[in-house]
């Protein structure tokens, strides 16, 4: 009886667990739907005028209305956001995966130092590395931009990749290789037919990770983006600055599911690489 | 060892070496600071067709020896040389050795076939040609509707003997077997071990094969190589380690021993027993034995025979402390004069025995096998 | 354990692969941070810039030792420093009371509707922080769904001030690091074996003894990193209080936005950023020992 009672409370609480952490974000896509200009949060009824707006296709209910945000300026961030993730993740992946393979392979001397300094970026405070960036870049005299932005997401994404990708050759099986070079293999087509093979879903995994991570990130970027370069966060943050509007609604959905699709597939390449080991 | 132990174990294999290895050193350093030796001067030579094991408890040096055979290790000084031509400076994958290893260490990401054809593919076989003698091979160790699986749809042993056609297949001057039965269970073990031996015939490919089990070295060699502390305690036909143990170490590792020290006088040992044990003199000639010597003596517990207390063949006086039934046979554990234990094996189950009774041992002479130089320890083993 | 021995030369392999990401972080990550704490000891210039000479009055106008002269001690930011880590701290103890019990609840769950669970509890990491601390605005704002929700049930009838609280604050952080807390914790339970927590029972102990002799213990180190892990982002955050606190509940991180986009006083705020950089060095080496120390524990060399 009694087990079965804190059973039940426990389950009870774990519902509760999960309300907490989607509620908040359901509301966002639910209520971007909503058509009630006024007051956001109180269903009037169900609409896409808000998704039209942004992409500047004017719907006249809002038209009058509501001061609406230049869909060019949208439209940039996103082009910014894109290019910045994509150059960072596959830099970045590049980078981590061969530090990780490098400290798997060979016996380096120093390998603490390499191991803490590939770990530590992701460690350090958002705030502290924007800060330092910005510092660096202007005293360099290197202009904030794109190019800044690019550099800044590298320095923690290579951390995550190098912990994704080492995680992956730990797990592998060193025989594996031995069996290869055994049967005759190269070094060369041992990487190529057993080593890239094993670690490719967990270096794929880790590629869509710090795609998101980059794509999602906030802090660094907003002190080095300067005058120009804005990337989606930032451009949803100086909007909500100005005051919460339903367009925020519909362009925060959009990120939340591209987020949502891109992790899973992320976390779904790393889940079955892990299981394949 | 004695030259003529050596000459006799190689009756049988009168051809070529395959391989030699000559002062093989190797050592490590731990994560502390402090190294340790794995090999010290290992000198061995293989013979074409020969079934060689490296017995030897962990940490050895055995793995590390295979290892440096097979090119995944390097030795710091010594050489390895294959058919005659010196492994020091060709990486693993150039060498003309296949190893089974000890997890299998089969690809996940392949089927059974493409595991199997992988070396061949390696050395630039034709697709067809691959193929047909990757199906011969698995024909070889009896699996041969197994071909599209992947590893991880089958058992332990079937895995075991894919490892083992994709190492076969490519018909290697070696084989090396690296504790490749440590996984299964005892009935698939001993089954594995007459089929290796089998396969070993029909190949006629020598295999070097690793353990730290003694029943698996006595089933399947042709000669067994001791190791202990990074060195080679005694390499010899199973028979001859068992019946003329170079060491006592070799005594104590293999199969269950008695073990006295003492000094020789008269053809007898003066040991700390109280009795004096008569010797063989035919050993003490062949082996230039003189009085004086320092020697420890070795003798098997199913060597020694029962008899009445003080009875006048009686050359040692004991009392039984422990009585264990084996089955078809019984093992006494006996308290000699001065306290130091004794195995005895008694066949004849029907002999009356309780604990706490005094007995005399006696034994043939010549089956006391004499080891020379000794050390402080003696007793059982 | 024994590495694989490759061939040809040992040295070249490792360098080509290492050096390329060694150098760029020397470059883009150390030396960053080392101009940082450069600037936190350089002269503030009048129009924003800096001036190269030793100045250790940004660190006076924190601790005190500036001398009234340029620089004026204010204890204010001392004050902002230790409510952040007073801030920080409730999060800590937010997310842990949220994160256990569940992280308890997941680890006993049939192993697919685990796997599905812990998807769903890394799922929201990959969300925009912001999207996410939008979230909030929404539910809390005056006229946010909380305030709609009691005034259409007639509980109130003047919306409540919710926003720019602390508590406003810390629900923000908590819901934002609430993945952080909760994967070591849910990654040392789930280690436990469940026949301790049956033979803690099977002694004799009531459920309220065996958690606190034996499963707390034992999965205090996974505690220990969820905590170092949420304390750190929380200490030096800027959006949350930036958003969720307004000019109400200021953070250190706020202050150092300040000097940077407001008050162009670069070396004072990197003197501040360098407050929090010690602050998360120092809880990042008491993280490694708790590391070392928990694996000694589960090599069996004392707990």
């Amino acid at each position: 009886m009694h087990s079965t009672f804190s059973t039940r409370l426990l389950s009870l609480y774990g519902v509760l667990f999960f309300l907490f952490i989607y509620l908040p974000i359901g509301l966002i896509f639910v209520y971007s739907f909503n058509s009630n200009p006024i007051n956001m949060m109180v269903w009037q009824s169900f609409t896409f005028d808000w998704y039209r707006t942004i992409f500047g296709f004017s719907a006249e209910v809002t038209e009058a209305t509501l001061y609406v945000e230049s869909t060019d300026q949208l439209i940039g961030a996103v082009q910014n956001s894109l290019i910045v993730a994509s150059v960072a993740a596959s830099l970045s992946t590049l980078l981590g995966t061969a530090a990780a393979l490098a400290l798997y392979r060979f016996r380096v001397r120093l390998e603490g130092f390499y191991r803490a300094l590939m770990m530590t970026p992701m460690m350090m405070p958002d705030i502290v590395l924007g800060i330092a960036l910005l510092i660096f870049f202007v005293s360099i005299g290197i202009d904030l931009g794109v190019t800044t932005i690019m550099i800044g997401h590298c320095t923690f994404l290579i951390s995550y990749v190098f912990i994704i990708v080492s995680a992956r050759l730990a797990g592998m099986d060193p025989s594996l290789e031995e069996a290869s070079a055994d049967l005759g293999a190269t070094p060369f087509t041992t990487f190529r037919r057993i080593t890239l093979p094993r670690i490719l879903p967990g270096v794929m995994g880790g590629l869509m990770l710090a795609f998101i991570i980059s794509m999602d990130d906030l802090v660094i970027t907003y002190f080095i983006s300067g005058v120009d370069a804005t990337t989606l966060p930032v451009f949803i943050l100086s909007m909500i600055r100005r005051g919460v509007k339903p367009e925020i609604n519909a362009i925060a959905s959009m990120l939340l599911m591209f987020s949502i699709i891109v992790a899973s597939l992320g976390i779904y390449l790393r889940a079955r690489s892990e299981k394949r080991l | 060892m004695p030259a003529a132990q050596q000459t006799a174990s190689r009756t049988n294999t009168t051809n070529d070496v395959v391989l030699s290895i000559q002062c093989a050193h190797r050592s490590f350093k731990t994560p502390e600071g402090g190294q340790v030796h794995a090999l010290r001067g290992v000198d061995l030579d293989i013979f074409e067709n020969e079934f060689v094991t490296l017995l030897g408890p962990s940490g050895c040096g055995k793995t590390t020896l295979l290892r440096c055979i097979s090119g995944f290790e390097r030795l710091d000084s010594g050489d390895i040389a294959i058919g005659g031509e010196s492994m020091a400076r060709r990486p693993a994958h150039k060498r003309p050795v296949n190893t089974v290893f000890q997890s299998y260490a089969l690809f996940p990401h392949m089927t059974v076939l493409q595991n199997i054809g992988y070396g061949l593919e390696a050395a630039g076989v034709g697709r067809r040609e691959r193929i047909a003698r990757s199906e011969e091979a698995l024909e070889m160790v009896g699996l041969g509707d197994m071909g599209q699986r992947r590893p991880e749809q089958l058992s332990g042993g079937q895995q075991q003997r894919v490892a083992l056609a994709r190492a076969i297949v490519n018909r290697p001057r070696l084989l090396l077997l690296d504790e490749p039965l440590s996984a299964l269970d005892r009935n698939l073990r001993q089954q594995m071990q007459i089929e290796l031996k089998r396969l070993q015939h029909e190949l006629g490919i020598a295999f070097v094969f690793v353990t730290h089990d003694q029943e698996e070295a006595l089933t399947m060699s042709d000669r067994i190589a001791i190791f202990n502390g990074g060195r080679i305690e005694q390499l010899a036909s199973p028979r001859e380690i068992y019946d003329h143990p170079a060491s006592e170490f070799v005594a104590r590792f293999i199969g269950e021993s008695n073990l006295f020290s003492g000094k020789i006088a008269d053809a007898t040992l003066i040991s700390s027993t109280g009795n004096p044990l008569p010797l063989c003199s035919k050993q003490l000639d062949l082996r230039n034995f003189d009085n004086g010597r320092q020697v420890t003596a070795v003798i098997r517990p199913e060597h020694l025979h029962l008899c009445a207390p003080e009875a006048p063949q009686a050359q040692l006086n004991a009392r039984i402390t422990e009585v264990i039934f084996l089955g078809t046979e019984y093992q006494l554990i006996c308290t000699l004069n001065d306290q130091s234990l004794i195995k005895v094996r008694v066949t004849d189950v029907n002999t009356p025995l309780s604990v706490g009774q005094n007995i005399g041992l006696s034994y043939a002479p010549e089956q006391l096998h004499l080891i020379a130089g000794s050390t402080p320890l003696r007793g059982a083993a | 354990m024994i590495k694989s021995n490759l061939p040809r030369p040992r040295w070249l392999q490792p360098l080509m692969l290492l050096s390329p990401t060694t150098l760029f972080l020397l470059v883009f990550f150390c030396g960053p941070l080392a101009i940082m704490v450069t600037y936190s000891l350089l002269e503030p210039g009048i129009y924003g810039g800096v001036e190269w000479t030793f100045y250790d009055q940004n660190y006076g106008r924190i601790f005190g030792w500036a001398d009234g002269l340029y620089e004026e001690f204010d204890p204010i930011y001392l004050e902002t420093f230790a409510k952040s880590v007073r801030l920080a701290l409730i999060t800590v103890a937010t997310t842990l009371l949220i994160c256990y019990p569940a992280a308890f609840w997941i680890s006993r769950l049939p192993s697919r509707t685990r796997s599905i669970c812990m998807f769903l509890i890394t799922l929201p990491f990959f969300v925009s922080m912001i999207v996410r601390l939008y979230a909030w605005l929404l539910i809390l704002r005056p006229t946010g769904v909380i305030n709609q929700l009691l005034m259409s049930l007639g509980l109130i009838s003047e919306p409540l001030e919710m926003m720019y609280t602390e508590g406003a604050v810390i629900v923000g952080m908590t819901y934002i690091f609430l993945p952080f807390m909760f994967l070591p914790i849910y990654a040392s339970i789930e280690k436990l074996p469940g026949s301790l927590i049956e033979a803690s029972q099977d002694l004799g102990a009531s459920p309220v003894r065996t958690f606190f002799r034996v499963i707390l213990p034992l999965t205090l180190p996974g505690v220990i990193s969820g905590a170092i892990i949420v304390f750190i982002p929380s200490l030096g955050n800027f959006i949350v209080p930036g958003l969720l606190g307004g000019a109400k509940v200021m953070m250190v991180g706020n202050l150092i936005e300040q000097q940077f986009l407001y008050a162009r006083n670069w070396p004072f705020g990197a003197a501040l950023s360098f407050m929090i950089m010690a602050a998360m060095l120092f809880l990042l080496l008491i993280y490694v020992r708790v590391q070392s120390r928990s694996i000694g524990a589960s090599r069996g060399e004392g707990v």
